[in-house]
């Protein structure tokens, strides 16, 4: 309701502006006209009058050379003899005759002195006396031509003025007095030659205000007017003059009025020239009324067009603005205006307006999706929130419970529904620390600082049974936009320290048991010291003996033998010599085993170069040709690292002694990115690979002994170094084509005793 | 020459023998005052139990003395005969079977003179005994009579 009142008050006001727009366009326009017309009205009234008036002075002066002429007339026949004679005869026929000559002219004649008619032109039947008239007392007094009053003739019985001209006897007293009546009727004549405009009127008043002459009506004539308001104008000016009035005859009229005098007084008749106005502002009104319709015609099609423009225009886009936005409003955001593209505001707003609802459109979809997004991931988080195996609760500032999953229900025996909204400490907080809580609680609010905020704790809690167990506490504090909420990850550790505990014990048991076993390894070691020490002294001691005492019995009694008795005796003697090399050969590697190891940096390259050295001078004729690295660095123990070159070093050189040019090689492969691999190459004898298992053991060799000398405990020392330092040992080789052996050594030696110590 | 003692501490009488045999052999003639274990030793160096009648300011000009002995072994004789002003100064040669570092050490550390290792092979110790003979019965120079 609301919007269809707005649309329609929209569509009246839009409609409506608009024409008030055309109107207002047209009202310059209109009082234009309306002006234009005026100053026509009075242009033509200003041109009516002065036609009115050009009329009138032409009267005044037409009636002015007439007075002239009929003052020459009366002149000259004042001087004619015939007329001094007045004869009554004679001179009637003279008048008679000039009346026909002067058809202007009512009557001419002579007047007695005592003012009766003596003779004149037009026969008259009773007497008249002409004593009492103006224009004779005039002439009688002033001895000249004299004129009379405009008036209607007593004589003529029409509208007349008289003129009176003195005839002197010689003593110069009148004799007779000349008289001319000249006729007024040629007024009545006057404005139809004069073409003036249609209705035009014609008055002649006199003094008095009685009406001499009119023009076209004759029946005004005659009458006293005097009381008329244009009489009055007249009359009281009685001088030249125009004015707009309404006519004698009732007409409104356009009036010129102009005073007719007579020659000798100012006694004087008004002629009134009377054009009706209804025909001066013809034209004008015509005009007028073409221009108004013409405008209002004009008026109306704009109006008209201004409506359809608005409505085709404004009103269809802006109708469709509004029910675009009515649809929009209803939510349906697919609806779009379509307007053609074009530069108008109005297509610019309803593409503006599509690409709103576009927008709006994308933007609600992205809402929806986004909301849609909101709600699995609520979704999500409230399954993790009760799939999670630790009990998750929130708390409030004010220690109330808000939240309470499936797992916190397990953990403490209270469902969710039970504990929200209760106090978090009173539940599941031990009495003993509910105090504690409150203080920390309290303490963050105010200041910020939680000690136990955001780390894990463990703490007894409270079972809904009563019981106290342990758990593991997280307690986050998350700000809400005006308030803190407090979130926190609560585990029953019960089992865990029940683990631990067991754990603990038994790794005290396995503490108790290592140290017995260690106390039995020591004992062991010392025992195996002992025996060293033993093998040392007394395994040697009986071979010194059985070999010296062999030498004793060669030289004491050599003589008694036969030669195959001091080949016994010098077996007896070899096979002493080697056991004692044996038995040293044991102890070295027994001390190998036992003695302590130094971490330090070895310089490989060096020790080699000398080891080479040393074999060098043992055999200055041997072709050998040593290949050692330079810059070959390790970390171990220098003296071990030395045993473990100088075999390797020592069984190149033997094994390569049947070769002419004998080729021995140490360094580092290229290759290994993660560790140095080692490596000690010659081109010997080698050995058959199927006996690689027998290489590194002690005592074993691959080689008889008159071949190639040795008690086979190098490879054993060798591995024995080796893997005291952490390393590998490996080897390669064919027969016939040297052999090659591999060692590494662990980089992550630390000063700390290897396991092998023990 | 000949009142140069030479006093041999050991208790293997195969050993004894072939020592003696070598220094017979080298042409060693002094004097030579055998003790089988480590007490009798102390006893003939002190002038006690058996060698109470010995006058003790007789000194041996050098001891041969084994390590392992029985009774009171061959570091601990080093050990007391160091200790006593009488005999601080002897000149002793450690001549034993051990090879053992510790043995090495602890025998240096007591002031042992010199450590030889009786070799197995007869021949290389008859040349230790004579070189060891040569050098600390000819060539060394005794520590000084009077102050013994």
């Amino acid at each position: 309701m609301k919007t269809h009142g707005w649309r329609k008050s929209l569509f009246s006001g839009l409609q409506v502006r608009l024409s008030l727009l055309v109107v207002l366009t047209v009202i310059p326009v209109l009082a234009l006209d309306v002006y234009t017309a005026w100053e026509q009205q009075r242009m033509e009234k200003t041109q009516a009058q002065e036609t009115a008036l050009r009329l009138a002075r032409f009267v005044v002066a037409e009636q002015k050379q007439l007075v002239e002429s009929t003052r020459q007339l009366l002149f000259t026949l004042a001087q004619l003899p015939e007329v001094h004679q007045t004869e009554l005869g004679k001179c009637h026929a003279i008048f008679a005759g000039l009346l026909k000559r002067f058809p202007m002219y009512g009557n001419l004649g002579i007047l007695a002195p005592d003012g009766n008619v003596l003779c004149n032109a037009i026969v008259i039947r009773t007497r008249v006396s002409a004593a009492d008239r103006t224009y004779f007392r005039r002439a009688l007094e002033t001895r000249d031509f004299s004129a009379g009053d405009y008036q209607i003739g007593r004589i003529t019985g029409k509208p007349a003025i008289n003129f009176g001209y003195p005839i002197l006897s010689r003593t110069g007293s009148v004799q007779a007095v000349m008289f001319a009546a000249l006729d007024l009727a040629w007024l009545n004549q006057l404005p139809a030659q004069m073409q003036l405009p249609a209705g035009t009127s014609l008055t002649l008043l006199d003094r008095n205000g009685v009406v001499l002459i009119r023009y076209p009506e004759k029946q005004l004539v005659g009458q006293q007017l005097k009381e008329t308001s244009l009489a009055k104008i007249i009359l009281s000016q009685r001088r030249e003059g125009i004015t707009e009035a309404v006519g004698f005859d009732g007409i409104p009229r356009l009036i010129a009025f102009a005073p007719l005098t007579n020659t000798t007084s100012d006694q004087s008749a008004f002629v009134v020239v009377g054009i009706p106005q209804k025909v001066a502002y013809a034209q004008v009104k015509k005009l007028l009324v073409r221009n108004l319709t013409g405008l209002g015609l004009a008026a109306v099609i704009a109006l008209a067009a201004a409506w359809l423009f608005a409505k085709f225009s404004i009103l269809r886009p802006v109708n469709a603005l509004i029910s675009a936005t009515k649809w929009l409003a209803a939510g349906d955001l697919s609806s779009h205006i379509k307007l053609p593209h074009g530069a108008g505001e109005l297509n610019q707003l309803a593409n503006a307006f599509d690409e709103m609802a576009i927008a709006l459109e994308k933007r609600q979809a992205q809402a929806k999706h986004a909301e849609k997004a909101l709600r699995e991931s609520e979704q999500r988080l409230k399954a993790i929130f009760d799939s999670a195996l630790d009990a998750i609760i929130t708390m409030d500032e004010n220690g109330l419970i808000m939240g309470w999953n499936a797992q916190a229900e397990a953990v403490f025996g209270w469902s969710a529904t039970e504990v929200i909204g209760r106090s978090m400490s009173t539940t599941i907080i031990p009495p003993q620390y509910r105090e504690a809580h409150q203080r920390g609680l309290a303490r963050f609010l105010s200041s910020g600082e939680g000690p136990i905020l955001n780390q894990r704790l463990e703490i007894p809690a409270l079972h809904r049974n009563g019981c106290e167990f342990f758990v593991e506490l997280t307690v986050t504090p998350i700000r809400l936009s005006s308030s803190w909420i407090f979130s926190a990850f609560v585990r029953d550790i019960t089992q865990r320290r029940k683990a631990e505990e067991e754990i603990r014990k038994l790794n005290a048991e396995l503490e108790e048991r290592v140290k017995q076993r260690t106390a039995q390894l020591e004992a062991a070691n010392k025992e195996l010291e002992a025996f060293s020490y033993s093998v040392s002294h007394d395994l040697r001691a009986p071979l010194r003996g059985i070999d010296g005492f062999s030498q004793a019995l060669l030289e004491d009694s050599g003589d008694k033998l036969d030669d195959n008795g001091k080949k016994h005796l010098d077996r007896i003697r070899k096979a002493t010599r080697r056991m004692g090399e044996l038995v040293d050969d044991l102890l070295k590697l027994s001390r190998l085993t036992r003695s302590e190891m130094q971490h330090e940096l070895v310089d490989l390259s060096r020790l080699a170069e000398m080891i080479a050295t040393e074999l060098r001078k043992t055999a200055p004729d041997r072709q050998v040709e040593f290949i050692i690295e330079e810059e070959l660095q390790a970390r171990g123990d220098t003296r071990l690292l030395q045993v473990v070159l100088e075999n390797l070093f020592n069984n190149a050189w033997k094994f390569t002694s049947p070769a002419e040019k004998a080729r021995i090689e140490f360094g580092a492969l290229k290759q290994m990115p993660n560790e140095t691999v080692y490596f000690l190459r010659d081109n010997g004898v080698g050995f058959d690979m199927a006996y690689i298992h027998k290489l590194f053991g002690a005592f074993q060799r691959l080689h008889r002994t008159d071949e190639f000398p040795g008690n086979g405990i190098g490879l054993a020392t060798v591995q024995r170094v080796i893997q005291r330092h952490g390393g590998r040992v490996w080897a390669e080789a064919m027969v016939g084509r040297g052999a090659a052996f591999y060692f590494t050594l662990s980089t992550i030696l630390d000063d700390k005793e290897d396991p092998h110590e023990r | 020459m000949n009142d140069k003692i030479i006093l041999l501490v050991e208790d293997n009488p195969d050993d004894e023998a072939l020592t003696l045999r070598a220094l017979k052999k080298n042409n060693i003639a002094n004097e030579v005052i055998v003790a089988r274990d480590g007490t009798e030793a102390l006893d003939y160096l002190f002038g006690t139990g058996k060698y109470a009648t010995r006058d003790a300011s007789e000194a041996p000009t050098l001891i041969l003395l084994d390590l392992k002995l029985p009774k009171v072994d061959g570091l601990e004789v080093l050990r007391r005969l160091r200790a006593d002003p009488r005999t601080e100064l002897l000149s002793v040669v450690i001549l034993t079977s051990s090879k053992e570092e510790q043995d090495l050490i602890n025998g240096y550390q007591l002031g042992a003179n010199s450590y030889i290792c009786k070799p197995v092979d007869y021949n290389q110790f008859i040349e230790a005994v004579r070189q060891l003979g040569l050098y600390w019965l000819v060539i060394n120079e005794a520590p000084p009579k009077q102050k013994l």
